[in-house]
């Protein structure tokens, strides 16, 4: 066979999937920011007006975030601007097996399919911002693979996650 | 276990042993490349090392462009503007690094300026922004520690912003590493050690950290198994040529693992100490490296254990029952440490290496955000560096 000028299909599914975690993901972490401590303690050192994306390579999912009025806020960016800090999953495919939790995001950065532009420091807050939430966003048999160490769910813990879930989901805060 | 995935990437061509720096006019010619710039430091001038890769030209048909020797101790982003402008204007066609990891770092800032075609370097920083084809590079390291020759990775500091800022890219590496005896013959015993227990450090994390794969392990076993035999050898009787060109091949086949691998935890709490207390990286490594261990014991006690054959001998390896192998690995590096203090004072504690107690905080709030934290296996929360910095002070 020699065909000419194959055009690739799409990956509906995945992309469909990855779409709806990144969304879950932002609204769980606007919802954090306004009361789990440690993310604010992370948030602390970004001055107001600090964004950051994470973006699918090439052509998304995208999320996009920036500190407004002390919290983390969704947000989508103006063609051309660029975030301060902004995180690239290679494919399509490793953003989805990291949203459906067969990978964490300390795997996807070891096996390189992840690139960072900005401050280390500042993807290393990031990244932990990301853990704390995903903790409250599943359950813990599934965090024991995305998590080098599964948090405890105390009372308080348990009714943040309620927290997050319920009003978090909806407007994210 | 294998890994699920990875990836490794080698491409430098490494020339290695006797004159090996005769070979370098070739390898320049080889590129279309005839007007180098040297790029080095004082310390290396006045040790003679220029000197001698001088007189490697002779007899070739290439123009030295340039000869910069001004790079200060930290590579900086002034040096490497002002490098880069030299470059232009006296019409260099490619780069040469001579010394330790700052002349290397510099170079590779020179490379971006250069092949980028800009005058703003900060617009490369982060993973893989460099989209040019770059200046022919070689480099020829005069320490046996860094590894700069085979990694990916500048950190150029800021001075204006006093930020460090990182470049990674597999278009940093060098086309050609030169690993010639005679640019470390000369180094002296407590940089020999602190710089060999850099390189060890570099294998041991490559070997444990979360990127391990298997062409990484074969360069990491392989170092370590060179550093064993070898770093004490070196630091007791700097001439051992042998020795001190063993001790070249480990820091590079070190180097060749962690580029692929990334380093641990012990690198992200020397770091800190760098930055918070200007602590000899080196000496940071040395320190930190067996208290650091012990922590990841629980999770990484079968791969230390696996790493004892390559830093002892077969029949050590055997005679210890399987559990205790991790344990007397640590020992063993331990020792090398106190043989190291005694043979030439180099630190074995934080607190002879300059590190005060009020600065324990800052080191680890430093460290938690240091990007080698993340291939450490073991979640490090702030407590623990502190209890690390605490043991190891
Ligand atoms: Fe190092």
């Amino acid at each position: 066979m020699i065909q000419t000028n194959y055009r690739p299909g799409h990956k509906l599914i995945q992309r469909s999937v990855v779409k709806a975690g990144f969304l879950a993901l932002g609204r769980g972490i606007e919802s954090a920011s306004h009361f789990e401590k440690s993310v604010q303690e992370e948030i602390k050192n970004w001055q107001e007006g600090f964004s950051f994306t994470m973006n699918v390579l090439p052509f998304g999912p995208k999320l996009a975030m920036r500190k407004k009025n002390g919290v983390l806020k969704m947000i989508s960016l103006k063609k051309g601007e660029t975030a301060d800090l902004t995180v690239e999953i290679k494919n399509l495919t490793t953003a989805f097996r990291m949203i459906t939790t067969q990978m964490g995001a300390h795997h996807v950065f070891a096996q390189n399919k992840i690139g960072v532009s900005g401050n280390i420091a500042d993807s290393m807050r990031f990244i932990r911002i990301v853990y704390t939430v995903e903790a409250y966003l599943f359950p813990k048999i599934l965090n024991k693979n995305i998590l080098k160490k599964s948090p405890k769910m105390d009372i308080k813990k348990r009714f943040n996650r309620w927290h997050i879930y319920t009003r978090g989901m909806l407007f994210g805060n | 276990m294998l890994p699920k995935y990875y990836e490794f990437q080698n491409p430098v061509k490494i020339n290695a042993g006797q004159d090996a720096l005769e070979t370098i006019p070739y390898e320049l010619k080889q590129m279309n490349a005839s007007r180098p710039i040297i790029i080095t430091d004082k310390g290396i001038t006045n040790a003679g090392l220029l000197k001698t890769v001088l007189n490697a030209f002779d007899d070739s048909e290439l123009t030295i462009g340039i000869i910069f020797d001004e790079t200060p101790p930290d590579s900086s982003l002034s040096t490497v503007n002002r490098i880069a402008e030299l470059y232009r204007k006296n019409k260099c066609d490619s780069i040469i690094a001579l010394g330790g990891g700052s002349p290397m770092d510099t170079a590779k800032g020179v490379n971006i300026l250069i092949s980028e075609n800009t005058d703003d370097i900060r617009k490369f920083m982060g993973a893989d922004r460099l989209k040019s084809k770059m200046q022919p590079f070689i480099a020829i390291p005069t320490t046996s520690g860094t590894g700069s020759e085979v990694t990916l990775v500048a950190v150029i500091y800021d001075e204006a912003n006093q930020v460090k800022m990182p470049f990674t890219s597999a278009r940093l590496l060098p086309d050609v590493a030169i690993l010639d005896p005679r640019m470390t013959i000369g180094l002296p015993p407590r940089i020999t050690a602190a710089t060999g227990m850099d390189a060890l450090t570099h294998a041991i994390e490559a070997y444990t950290c979360l990127q391990k794969n298997p062409m990484s392990d074969a360069y990491a076993t392989a170092a370590i198994k060179l550093v064993g035999e070898n770093l004490l050898k070196v630091v007791k009787d700097g001439s051992n040529k042998e020795a001190r060109f063993a001790m070249a091949n480990a820091s590079t086949m070190a180097g060749i693992a962690f580029s692929n691998s990334m380093v641990g935890a012990v690198h992200a709490i020397g770091h800190a100490c760098g930055a918070v207390a200007h602590i000899h990286h080196g000496n940071a490594m040395a320190i930190l490296l067996p208290y650091v261990m012990e922590f990841n014991m629980d999770m990484l006690g079968n791969l230390y254990g696996e790493l004892l054959l390559f830093l002892t001998d077969a029949d050590t390896y055997t005679t210890i029952e399987a559990d205790k192998r991790a344990g007397k690995f640590i020992e063993t590096i331990k020792e090398m440490n106190k043989k190291l203090n005694e043979l030439c004072k180099m630190p074995i504690k934080l607190y002879d290496a300059g590190l005060k107690k009020e600065q324990f905080e800052q080191v680890a709030t430093t460290a938690l955000n240091d990007g080698a934290m993340l291939p450490n296996p073991k979640e490090l929360s702030k407590k623990d560096v502190l209890e690390i910095l605490e043991r190891a002070f």
